[in-house]
């Protein structure tokens, strides 16, 4: 659940209303146009779509009410009413006659509590003259029924309208918002919903459910009513004049991007320099900075094509695959111990690494890949997929971290809500989320031929997951598709063809959507494994586009969409922003300055430093290829963690921590990362002095390997005036370790910009 | 496959001896024989080998577990070469020697157990290899030049086919390391390469070694690799035909990167068949079969085998593959399954339990088959009879096979029986081994064993699958339904702390008693529960032998073995027989002894040996020797019993002598090691007995060593001496005090009141005192009682401040004197009530 909307949920229940006009007239326009029955006259009120409605509107069954776990108060109810009978029964047999006064309902503790006539911890919800009270004044009145099997239930519910551009800030929009039901009917619920936003500082909406235009930019709102949330995209307008000046496109990608640029009256910044582009790509496709002679040959180079060149050459290399390894590695877990009783042997982990650094360094469709891993069978030790069983969950298999991290793995959804109550801000219910977990109630694990080796292997006639609340056998059914056939089948299978066929949007896109946020720093969905409808993507049809091609047009070789975002002008943009881009954050409208991850930036510091880093316990020669992570190298830990590389301690791509702060910037200040590099048997100073007379040529070798740019006239007199006058060799060497320290703990090295 | 500069500085050097001039091993537990090198030697040879550890100054024997090589010369070494360069390097007296192995021309091939013995110690078990190819050293890394040799393709060492390379992997210097071998192969020629380096069992902490291999062809192309195979678990092997005439490039080395250093490998490298798998699996006693191979190189053949007329008992009934065929003899062969009863084959078509294969004739049978495609499941359909016992017991990764086999029997329709039977894998006791659970966790374990026992008679389904639902041509099965016998197995018991893992060797000295005690299991399925006797066999002349009848009270069964002061010094293997008491019972039995021999890490042993025989060796007198006295009286429940013990020093040795009790009965407790200060020679060992003591005779020993000079984890530096058995009787106790609650006032004097019963004579006086008093409350005078007294009373003395309230569990220890020895007694459980003075 994300707390930054939980909590903006919360706030929005309880923000007093703001009468303002416009949200009057909206709300007496959704009054009449309400087409529920009308309470007080000879209708019938139903608990699930009358009463129930109204506990929620009033926060009654919030997480932070009756909605906990424990309940308030002695009283509980199910969070956001994911059991109405359970609601039904609390209500009305936990404490006979309690709650419900059937003789004289007015008397009910369950309206003296609302209305604040009884001390209610919650305070004063509605009074006894709101629509609230009378709905379940007439419940009450009626005999307090519960609902007949043949009552409708809701089946979905849609805005109005599903985007809404406003001209300018200042204006604002009431939504509407229409449930349908099992019989076929439609009732107007917009004053039941409970409404957020993506972005209060655009275009907050209020609870009536009436969208304010606060200032220019992007944004959706979303409405919540019994299970199922639904979001509208808001566009408000910059103020003044707006002249697109119809920047040159290299493919799809810039038509979609600056489509969507042009929609909200943004500017894309120039194209990057040859050398900004150089250190960019080279980075995020090897790990690594661009060599000194890769440099030269690239800056000399006049091809006109010599940028899709070198991303052809770049990918071509086996540090490309070993970039995706260090990913996937983290997304999947890898996470041994020395002792196999405690976790997963290190040898399962070094073959699991290995083998995924070879479908990586091949290029193996990452559908095909999916699909082993899903499927993984066997030792853990001979069978490397197969560790996507151990590593997910070690010690013991556990189906419920399986379809969690499934799910959150291959398709972006965190479906952990819902396995207490329905998702707050998804479309996941408690059946959903069980019938998905049924896939994994088959896995079993055992030992193998020693107490390292694990073989993973299916029941198929394993029993399929229960429902907490009733019991109930969920029968196998995708995650927002049907029910699957898995009779004397290996469940895993059968999910993971539906999962990677490629119609399948979830997988995808969420696999375009990874590779996109590598090159951007962010997701179009982001963060990229939080996909929900309250968390729409910041351009649909871009999103949309890359997952079909992925699946559809390039059979899920993942080089060729990689080749089409590096070849794009979008990804080749500068980070140098213009006045309408500058506050962009989230369309791509230029290139995002980003700090490069932990292990990446270790490897650039010692390449650059020309140091032969010995890893403890290891033969790898990059941080990049440790098969746990650079974490577990035990001489620089803290330099890891400071940077924070991935603990695997979850698949949470948020593991993976880029952001910079103060810590950093001290130890590479005081740490002893560079300064020992610096100091220990130095080669990269004494070879340049020997090459170079002069103070100019070393000058600019150094910001080459630091920065893959030449000096500015500037920065060179500028360093030049602090060199000593002198040509004592000894001198010399420390003044450039000097220049060499600064350009190493400048922000421009350790950002990829 | 790394280039390496390899620096010549000085510090270096000086560096790489300081790690080398230690012993190999990566702990620092001393051991007596930590490796011997090389490991490995070809049959028909003479061989000189060199063993590193502690105390081998008066090493004058080797024993080998089985026939085939002779230890002919021993010699001191004062210098030992350096691990990769060959300079030598000084060692401390006693820590080197070198021997001459000389292997028979008709030695088997494979593994062979050995300890060494020298005058004070008989050695941790080691492991020696023969093999039927010459023995090519590996040209190890950094020889002479300073320059890398074989670690590349660029420096491969040429070697012939046909050849074992004996090398060295994971140097001092890197945390991987690959050697690279050459050999010519022509094209459409079979190449199997084969390691042994798990199994060599060098490492003994520290790590676990890993082993790959990987093959490329004279055009680069990879035609070969593994890390592990079905065969031989951690260690692997290739097998294929040459696509093409030249030479191939075979690199082998620690498949991860390691911190364990010097693995020891043996590569076997030959145009020699490697069959991975046949079927059947087995067959019966005298039996001609056609086989069907399945061979590495993914190649199929037939093979016509002449099954023995007979086999011995538990895994003996195992035969090789090669002693039976007319293949040629290769390296680590194929094991063969052997039954005295019929075998019936598995016929297409039987996957479900409607068309089950009718098996015609009776139990016990055999039923050999594959499981050839994706969730196929074999049906069988057997008659069997109401208290009929079966073992039924799975073959196949025991034999090699892929499968992990799940095996399950119901009953078939129309029986009334509603007995299932479903077993996936087994525990230790249905392979008649026994083992740690999780540790010793091996492949043959994933074949299921369990009882079958029809409680009506009728037809019943027999079912097997694979568990994780693979499948394959090599993946057989043969299920056998064996009949069943009642067995026990013995091995030593590991728990006390003076039976570490390196006393798995009985070592007597001249004159001297040694003690051991053996734990006792039951076989599988076993239902005999009678009274066990031990029989040893293979005991050098004169050497006595005694062990107590075992009866089902306690798991262990005791031995002491007693060497005559002019016993020759010698070596033997022992074999200890249970027998059931009563001789009309057909009890089988052995020993079943595991070694951890291998890495460990964590208290994991991947791998170890297993022997039916214990080694045993008559070793030099021992500084001291050791005796408890018969005690003259029994030790009561509920009482203490101080056992006198003598030192009988020799020589010029005075140290402190160390004692502890190996084994009590079940409810006896001991006190902490009993340590009898320099120079004394008499000591008191007190015991005592719970109320749940079962009465009866018992017979103790207690074993001796000194307290320091020696490793008290590996037992190196010391010598271990057991006493003579002693008698003692767990008795009644001699009476019982019902204390009775009191209440006492402070600054006053009070009592306290017991009622005796009498439960045993005594002749004397005894004397009882309080236990536990509250503070402030004493106990005046001890009161004295006799036989026959009904009560007693204890007088108390309050203190004005004593502290007042109800005290609980006030006891009284009462001292009884009977034939001269003094007993202590606890008995009651009383209650004082302390009140304030009246007035205050």
């Amino acid at each position: 659940m994300s707390s930054t909307i939980f909590e903006t949920f919360r706030s929005y229940r309880r923000q007093t209303v703001v009468h303002h006009v416009l949200a009057i007239a909206a709300i007496l326009l959704t009054c009449l146009s309400f087409v529920a029955p009308a309470v007080g006259e000879e209708t019938h009120v139903s608990f699930k779509n009358d009463v129930m409605p109204v506990f929620m509107k009033s926060g009654c069954n919030a997480g932070d009410c009756h909605g906990s776990s424990r309940g308030q108060d002695g009283f509980r109810l199910s969070l956001f009413g994911y059991d109405p009978e359970g609601d039904y029964y609390r209500l009305l047999e936990e404490y006979p006659s309690r709650r419900i006064n059937r003789a004289e309902p007015e008397k009910s503790l369950l309206l003296e509590k609302a209305t604040g006539y009884v001390s209610h911890t919650g305070g004063e919800l509605f009074t006894a003259e709101s629509e609230s009270y009378r709905i379940i004044l007439e419940w009450l009145n009626q005999g307090a029924p519960h609902d007949s099997e043949e009552a409708p239930l809701a089946t979905g519910i849609r805005f109005q309208i599903d985007k809404h551009k406003f001209e300018r800030p200042g204006s604002s929009l009431a939504a509407k918002v229409t449930a349908t039901y099992t019989d076929g009917s439609e009732r107007d619920i917009t004053r039941w919903c409970l409404f957020m936003g993506s972005n209060d500082s655009v275009a907050p909406i209020n609870d009536a459910g009436v969208i304010e235009a606060k200032k220019a930019g992007g944004a959706h709102v979303f409405a919540r009513f019994d299970k199922f949330t639904v979001g509208m995209e808001v566009t408000v307008l910059p103020e003044g004049d707006f002249d697109w000046p119809d920047p040159p496109t290299d493919n799809y990608i810039d038509e979609l991007v600056f489509a969507k640029l042009q929609d909200m009256r943004i500017l894309p910044s120039e194209l990057c320099s040859d050398d900004q582009f150089l250190r960019r790509v080279t980075i995020d496709l090897t790990g690594a900075l661009p060599t000194p002679d890769e440099y030269a040959a690239f800056m000399a180079s006049d091809d006109a094509d010599k940028r899709t060149k070198l991303i052809d050459e770049l990918m071509s290399r086996d540090a490309f695959g070993e970039v995706w390894a260090a990913r996937w590695g983290e997304w999947l877990r890898i996470f041994t111990d020395t002792n196999p009783e405690r976790g997963t042997a290190m040898l399962a982990g070094w073959n699991y690494y290995h083998w995924i650094r070879e479908q990586m360094t091949e290029n193996t469709r990452l559908d095909e890949f999916a699909r082993q891993l899903l499927s993984g069978n066997g030792s853990n030790l001979t069978s490397p997929p197969s560790n996507y069983y151990t590593m997910i969950s070690q010690g013991k298999v556990d189906p419920v971290r399986l379809s969690e991290d499934t799910a959150q793995i291959f398709m972006g959804i965190r479906t952990q809500c819902a396995q207490c109550h329905n998702h707050p801000f998804d479309r996941w219910t408690m059946d959903d989320y069980y019938a998905f977990q049924s896939f994994f109630m088959g896995v079993r694990r055992k030992h193998g031929s020693e107490a390292r080796e694990y073989f993973t292997f299916v029941d198929v006639d394993a029993e399929p997951a229960s429902h907490p609340i009733d019991g109930r056998p969920m029968a196998h059914k995708f995650l927002g598709g049907e029910h699957a056939d898995v009779e004397d089948k290996d469940a895993r299978k059968v999910l993971a063809n539906w999962l990677t066929a490629p119609g399948n949007t979830l997988f995808r896109e969420n696999m375009a959507n990874r590779i996109w946020a590598h090159f951007f720093g962010k997701g179009i969905i982001d963060p990229v494994d939080d996909v929900r409808i309250s968390n729409p993507p910041s351009n649909e049809p871009l999103m949309a586009e890359l997952g079909r091609r992925l699946a559809q047009d390039y059979a899920y070789d993942q080089k060729k969409l990689i080749r089409d975002i590096c070849s794009s002008r979008t990804y080749q943009l500068s980070a140098t922003t213009n006045s309408s881009n500058e506050q962009d954050e989230r369309l791509f409208s230029h290139s995002s300055l980003r700090r490069m991850r932990a292990d990446v930036f270790f490897d650039c510091l010692t390449q650059a430093l020309e140091y032969k880093h010995n890893f403890r316990r290891s033969s790898a020669d990059r941080a990049l290829v440790m098969f746990e992570g650079g974490w577990r190298d035990n001489f620089n830990e803290y330099f890891f963690r400071t940077f924070g590389q991935a603990k695997r301690e979850s698949v949470c791509a948020c593991e993976d921590q880029t952001e910079a702060n103060l810590s950093q910037t001290l130890h590479l200040i005081n740490g002893k990362t560079i300064d020992q590099a610096l100091q220990r048997n130095p080669k990269l100073i004494p070879s340049l002095l020997d090459h170079h007379d002069t103070d100019g040529p070393i000058i600019e070798a150094l910001f080459i390997r630091t920065l893959a740019r030449k000096p500015s006239e500037t920065e060179l007199q500028g360093i030049l005036n602090t060199l000593p006058e002198t040509s004592e060799r000894r001198t010399r060497h420390q003044a450039f370790n000097n220049v060499l320290w600064g350009l190493l703990n400048s922000s421009e090295f350790m950002f990829n910009h | 496959m790394r280039n390496l500069i390899f620096v010549k500085s000085c510090l270096h050097l000086a560096f790489l001896a300081l790690l080398c001039a230690v012993p190999q091993s990566a702990s620092a537990v001393e051991w007596s024989a930590d490796f011997v090198l090389p490991q490995l030697a070809q049959r028909g040879t003479m061989v000189t080998v060199r063993i590193q550890g502690s105390g081998l100054q008066t090493a004058e024997e080797v024993l080998f577990y089985r026939e085939g090589i002779r230890c002919t010369a021993i010699r001191q070494l004062d210098t030992v070469p350096h691990s990769h360069n060959g300079t030598p390097l000084k060692v401390e007296p006693g820590k080197a020697i070198e021997l001459d192995f000389e292997i028979a021309p008709d030695a088997p091939l494979g593994e062979y157990y050995l300890r060494l013995r020298t005058k004070q110690k008989l050695s941790e078990m080691l492991s020696f290899w023969v093999t039927q190819f010459p023995v090519v050293p590996e040209e190890h890394a950094f020889v002479d030049t300073g320059e890398t040799r074989n670690d590349s393709p660029q420096y491969a060492q040429r070697i012939p086919l046909n050849c074992t390379v004996s090398g060295l992997g994971c140097s001092n210097e890197r945390a991987n390391d690959w050697d690279v071998y050459r050999v010519a192969l022509t094209e459409h020629q079979r190449c199997t390469c084969q390691i042994i380096s798990a199994r060599l069992g060098t490492v003994h902490a520290g790590g676990l070694t890993d082993m790959a291999i990987e093959v490329r062809s004279p055009s680069g192309k990879r035609v070969a690799r593994n890390n592990r195979s079905a065969l031989f678990v951690h260690d692997p092997v290739v097998s294929f035909i040459a696509p093409e005439a030249g030479d191939y490039l075979i690199t082998v080395g620690q498949q991860m990167d390691s911190e364990i250093r010097n693995i020891h490998y043996g590569l076997h490298i030959g145009d020699f068949p490697r069959p991975a798998i046949t079927f059947p699996l087995g067959g019966q006693l005298g039996d001609e079969l056609d086989l069907d191979v399945f061979y590495l190189d993914g190649s199929r053949g037939k093979l016509k085998a002449k099954l023995p007329n007979e086999v011995a008992a538990f895994e003996n009934s195992m035969v090789e593959l090669t002693t039976i065929t007319d293949m040629p003899e290769i390296p680590s062969p194929n094991r063969f399954q052997v039954a005295a009863f019929p075998s019936v084959y598995e016929v297409e078509g039987h996957s479900r339990p409607e068309n089950a294969q009718t098996i015609d004739q009776p139990l016990p049978v055999s039923l050999n088959g594959i499981i050839r495609t994706e969730g196929e499941k074999d049906w069988y359909r057997f008659s069997a009879k109401k208290g009929e016992r079966y073992r039924v017991r799975v073959y196949a990764q025991t034999l090699g096979s892929k499968l992990d086999p799940f095996v399950w029997i119901k009953p078939a329709e129309g029986n009334p029986s509603r007995r299932v039977y479903e077993q996936d894998d087994s525990l230790w006791d249905g392979h008649d081994w026994e083992g740690h659970h999780y540790r010793h966790q091996v492949k043959d374990r994933l074949d299921p064993v369990f009882m079958f026992e029809p409680d009506e008679d009728g037809d019943y389904l027999l079912g097997i699958a694979d568990t994780r639902r693979e499948w394959g041509d090599d993946y057989v099965y043969r299920v056998e339904l064996q009949p069943h016998h009642d067995s026990v197995f013995l091995y030593y018991k590991d728990y006390p702390v003076q039976y570490t893992i390196m006393r798995d060797a009985i070592g007597v000295h001249r004159g001297a008693t040694q003690t051991r005690p053996f734990a006792i299991m039951n076989g599988f399925g076993s239902q005999y529960d009678g009274p066990i006797r031990l029989e040893a066999r293979g005991l050098p002349p004169g050497v006595d032998f005694d062990s107590p009848i075992f009866t089902k009270n306690d798991p262990v069964i005791m031995a002491t073995f007693r060497a005559p002061a002019d016993a020759k010094l010698q070596t033997a293997l022992l074999e200890l027989i249970p027998h059931a008491v009563d001789e009309n019972v057909n009890l089988l039995g052995a020993v079943a002894q595991t070694h951890a021999s291998n890495a460990q890490r964590g208290g994991y042993s991947p791998l170890f040996n297993k022997t039916r025989k214990l080694g045993f060796a008559i070793l030099e007198e021992a500084p001291f020797d050791i005796s408890i006295d018969e005690p003259g009286i029994g030790l009561a429940k509920n009482a203490e019993l101080d056992l006198k013990v003598n030192v009988r020093r020799k020589g010029d040795f005075t140290g402190a002598v160390y004692l502890e009790m190996d084994w009590l009965p079940q409810g006896v407790t001991k006190q902490p090691p009993l340590i009898i200060p320099e120079g004394e020679d008499v000591g008191y060992y007190k015991i005592s007995a719970t109320s749940q003591t079962v009465t009866g005779n018992y017979r103790l020993t207690i074993t001796a060593r000194e307290n320091e000079g020696g490793d008290p984890f590996t037992g190196v530096g010391f010598h271990y001496i057991g006493s003579p058995f002693i008698s003692v009787e767990v008795m009644e106790p001699y009476l019982q005090i019902e204390l009775q609650r009191a209440a006492v006032e402070q600054g006053k004097r009070g009592e306290l009141v017991g009622k005796i019963r009498h439960l045993r004579k005594f002749s004397g006086v005894a004397t009882a005192r309080l236990l536990r008093l509250p503070n402030g409350v004493s106990l005046i005078e001890e009161p004295a009682i006799k036989y026959g007294q009904e009560s007693v009373v204890f007088p108390l003395k309050i203190e004005a401040d004593a502290l007042t309230g109800q005290y609980k569990e006030i006891a009284c220890d009462v001292k009884i004197t009977d034939e001269g020895q003094d007993i202590h007694q606890q008995s009651g459980s009383g209650v004082i009530r302390v009140d304030e003075k009246k007035g205050s």
